[in-house]
């Protein structure tokens, strides 16, 4: 073995360190050199990403934010866009992957759970997408974020509100009225969920409430009236439905609703107002045209009304006549679907006896 | 007025020196350290340079002409300057480093070191379908030996340290320190048990805390966490082996016989067939333009399951091609990435058949793509320890690991049964180098060819006539008879075809003065009881020796009746 002089051994290491120096220099310049063109290559995508979203170019848009987060793995924001346009462009599965993701760095990521949210609701999940959107509400929202818990919570409650689940819905929709009393764009907004798909007499007083500001506001008119005629109450809803039809003369709904109300009032035995012999003529008419729709009904279900028919001089001058055959007839018409009614009669019976 | 600690401190300073240098262990060691750190700033810059460079000679989106020039004139530049300048730096550098280290008692030029570094910086980054890991392990041992030779230390030190650059390269190259460690160990020294294992670990582990301290610690390859769907995929995944150890075997194949085409071209021919595979690749890359560079861009989104069955076939098929072509022209690039990407591609695009036929039972394609990629590794490169390991660091997903291990076995015994030579050591055959196996000492011995052989008689050249080569013959007592040409041996021919005449032996037919033509032949440090077995298969009672690291170059006769002489040989030598 053979040992090197000192001075060559010092002076080699020596050259050795300043080399390695030298390079710590040029591998750190060089460093940051990629790290900023990675970074501007990754930003050019985004940029296209978002140019192809906006002109609904969503598969499109999906390859570039693809990119964007291949050369940039930690920007929280390109892969938020690449989930959304992958839920955009249908695809769900890509779309959960990437939420997923987003979420296994920070579960209450505002973002991931909105996205992961739409993808349930999609997917036909209800539970689980009501979950994720309650998750995005409570979440954590970057300032940069293209949207508010408020806003999720909207989309929160027309999602509820499409899937007719009332209970939930009313929940939120109470939460948006405390944060907002008074605003009438909510209170119209609310409203309308309530007449859709939640408890239609809490849309009652914000119509009313509407119409009070705005006496000539036809969209509160005609959501009054709708909610009367939800509620059962087409006696309300009437003028309701006149006004609308004032402030709206085109209103195709307004003439439905309006005439839907007309013949129901027409037929309706308990109409205040009406003498008793009238109420119960009323009454043994709509029990009569409800039990011949009844055809192909069983018998037994058939019987007490039948037998309420044939005891019409009993009753005649009974002042609780009319109740007790509106009573029968509901009977009749709820028990099934058996029960099948002309067409032109169907809605406003329908209205009578629920 | 100095303190009196100054003199003091200076003298603990020199005594440390002192000892380090003195002491063979603690050199190891200290030069280990220095050596990994070293490496892996010179391999980070590599990377980095390549990167850039490459970025802006094919950017993305470039024109078709650029994809068809870039690499054209990257290729013919760095053709010119390794035919002019750095002849040692063509190639891939493990079978130069391994030659190197075998037969060169370790020593590689800094010429080599500066030649690989700047002709692969080049033509890499001109989009040549060529890998950086290979080029990178010839830059670190290089570094090793160039280090060792200015400190003046002995062969064997150097030889040592050889190793040890290799490691800290790859680490670095690769991000994968223990691969790095497991292949300086399985394919450059060919002994897992080598006792510069502990300097191997610790370069290897300080290059790459030198590439985290810059470049920070990201795998190469990000994937998610895939699972085995259903125990019936192992059956799929040894499929996969086996069409991997087919491709691997093809792809070799097809490099090995390119590679034969290229070399029987002219001499004067040799800086600019580099150009032929960079127009190769260039044209391909104008139609699709994934097959430039070394691709692992797109073996990522593969990784992530963004598979079109279709393209991905396509690919493989064109990158086989293409760095088949780009090695064999005589381009400086490795061929560990393009073996990665081949075998994603291949991975893919069977995950794709299989999850197409079978959805409930196999996993998405790119799952096969990550196990695909170590199929091929371990069918190419032949390193089936370091190929597991190397996947695993690459994307550290463990959940991988057991059908890597049945997908890599029955690729690399496929490879080996259908090709029996290595891919490195048939590269180096070619080359006219013959690497010992690795239990092979270099050092003579009592009982090797070398001590018995005798100094080279007068033999004839292609221009003497029969009768003067069989006055040649019997004078030395030949039953095998060398033929010289100006570069060493072109062939040999049999006693039994030399006969009475004028005719020279390049007109009758026995030699070809411009080819070398393979013979029956030893080398020094085979054995006496090996050169007796050739001998007798071969049918002859001499044979020359020629040297591993050229076998043009005779260095030797050996006779049969020098081997059985009763003094030679001792009973359990002929048992």
């Amino acid at each position: 073995m053979s040992a090197p002089g000192f001075t060559r051994f010092l002076g080699i290491f020596l050259a050795v360190f300043a080399i390695m120096a030298g390079l710590f220099a040029v591998d750190l310049v060089l460093a940051r050199l990629e790290r900023a063109e990675v970074r501007a290559d990754a930003k050019r995508h985004f940029e296209a990403g978002e140019k192809l979203r906006k002109s609904g170019a969503f598969g499109q848009a999906a390859d570039e934010f693809r990119s964007a987060v291949s050369v940039a793995r930690d920007n929280r924001e390109y892969r938020v866009a690449w989930a959304q346009a992958l839920l955009d462009a249908g695809n769900l599965d890509a779309a959960s992957e990437q939420a997923t993701e987003l979420l296994t760095r920070d579960l209450s990521d505002g973002d991931a759970n909105l996205i992961l949210a739409r993808v349930y609701a999609k997917q036909g999940r209800t539970a689980d997408s009501t979950i994720s959107y309650r998750r995005a509400i409570y979440g954590r929202w970057p300032p940069n974020s293209k949207h508010t818990r408020r806003e999720v919570r909207w989309e929160l409650t027309d999602f509820l509100s499409s899937q007719h689940a009332s209970e939930e819905l009313l929940a939120e929709l109470l939460l948006l009225e405390a944060e907002s009393p008074g605003d009438p764009a909510v209170e119209r907004r609310i409203a309308h969920l309530y007449l859709r798909g939640g408890p239609a007499e809490r849309a009652v007083p914000l119509f009313e409430d509407l119409l009070r500001r705005a006496p000539n506001d036809a969209d509160a008119a005609l959501g009054l009236a709708q909610a009367r005629v939800a509620q059962g109450n087409c006696t309300l809803a009437l003028p309701q439905w006149r006004l609308a039809l004032r402030l709206q003369p085109d209103s195709s709904d307004a003439h439905e609703g309006f005439a839907l109300c007309e013949k129901a009032l027409a037929i309706d035995p308990l109409l205040r107002g009406l003498p008793l012999e009238q109420r119960i003529r009323r009454a043994f008419a709509l029990l009569d045209n409800v039990v011949r729709s009844a055809g192909s009904c069983p018998p037994e279900s058939l019987k007490h009304a039948q037998g309420l028919l044939q005891k019409r001089r009993a009753l005649e001058r009974d002042p609780n006549a009319p109740e007790l055959l509106l009573e029968a007839a509901r009977e009749v018409w709820n028990s099934g679907s058996c029960v099948k009614p002309a067409s032109e009669d169907q809605k406003a019976l329908s209205l009578l006896l629920r | 007025m100095k303190s009196s600690a100054s003199p003091r401190f200076r003298e603990r300073v020199t005594s440390a020196l002192d000892s380090l240098r003195q002491s063979d262990t603690q050199l190891s060691l200290f030069l280990s350290l220095i050596l990994g750190a070293l490496v892996g700033l010179v391999i980070v810059a590599f990377i980095l340079l390549t990167g850039r460079l490459s970025a802006r000679m094919y950017p993305p989106g470039g024109s078709g002409l650029r994809r068809i020039l870039v690499p054209f004139a990257g290729s013919l530049a760095g053709g010119f300057l390794l035919f002019r300048y750095f002849p040692q730096a063509r190639g891939s550098g493990i079978p130069q480093t391994r030659a190197a280290l075998l037969l060169g008692e370790g020593r590689i030029s800094l010429r080599t070191v500066l030649g690989k570094f700047f002709c692969c910086s080049l033509t890499l980054s001109s989009g040549v379908a060529l890998g950086r890991e290979g080029p990178s392990v010839q830059i670190g041992a290089g570094i090793a030996s160039v280090l060792a030779q200015r400190l003046g230390l002995a062969r064997d030190q150097i030889r040592a340290l050889v190793p040890v650059g290799c490691a800290a390269a790859l680490a670095a190259a690769f991000n994968t320190p223990i691969a790095a460690v497991l292949f300086s160990l399985e394919e450059i020294m060919g002994d897992l048990h080598a006792p510069v294992l502990g300097s191997v670990v610790l370069a290897s582990a300080t290059s790459w805390m030198v590439l985290h301290l810059i470049l920070g610690d990201d795998p190469l390859f990000h994937v998610p966490s895939y699972q085995l769907v259903h125990p019936a995929e192992f059956a799929i995944y040894a499929v996969l082996g086996l069409i991997g150890g087919l491709v691997s075997v093809a792809f070799v194949k097809v490099l090995l016989h390119l590679r034969l085409l290229f070399r029987r071209l002219p001499k004067q021919s040799v800086w600019v067939q580099p150009a032929i595979g960079g127009l190769f690749v260039g044209l391909l890359g104008f139609f699709v333009p994934d097959v430039l560079g070394v691709g692992y861009a797109y073996v990522e989104r593969v990784l992530n399951g963004d598979v079109v069955f279709q393209m991905v076939a396509l690919l493989l098929i064109l990158k086989l091609a293409a760095t088949a072509v780009c090695y064999s022209s005589g381009n400086a690039g490795g061929i560990f990435g393009p073996s990665l990407f081949l075998g994603a591609m291949l991975g893919a695009a069977t995950g794709s058949v299989a999850h197409t036929l079978f959805p409930h039972v196999a996993a998405g394609p790119g799952a096969y793509a990550l196990i695909g990629m170590g199929t091929a590794f371990a069918g190419i490169i032949r390193t089936p320890l370091t190929s597991v390991i190397m996947i695993f660091e690459l994307t550290r997903d463990y959940s991988i690991i057991v059908p890597l291990m049945i997908s890599n076995l029955i690729s690399y015994f496929i490879s080996y049964k259908l090709q029996h030579e290595p891919i490195y050591e048939a590269l180096a055959h070619q080359d006219g180098v013959h690497l010992p196996p690795p239990e092979r000492k270099q050092p003579r011995d009592e009982s090797s060819v070398a001590s018995i052989m005798r100094p080279i008689p007068a033999l004839p050249a292609p221009s003497d006539t029969l009768e003067q080569a069989l006055r040649l013959a019997r004078e030395a007592g030949l039953d095998l008879v060398p033929v010289l040409g100006p570069y060493g041996a072109l062939g040999a021919v049999a006693l039994s075809k030399l006969q009475a005449g004028g005719e020279t032996l390049a007109s009758a037919g026995l030699i070809e003065p411009a080819h070398f033509a393979p013979f029956p032949h030893l080398h020094p440090d085979h054995s006496q009881i090996t050169a007796l077995h050739r001998m007798s298969s071969a049918g002859f009672s001499t044979l020359p020796v020629v040297s591993r690291a050229n076998v043009r170059e005779l260095v030797g006769i050996v006779y049969s009746e020098d081997i059985l002489h009763p003094s030679k040989l001792s009973a359990e030598d002929i048992e």
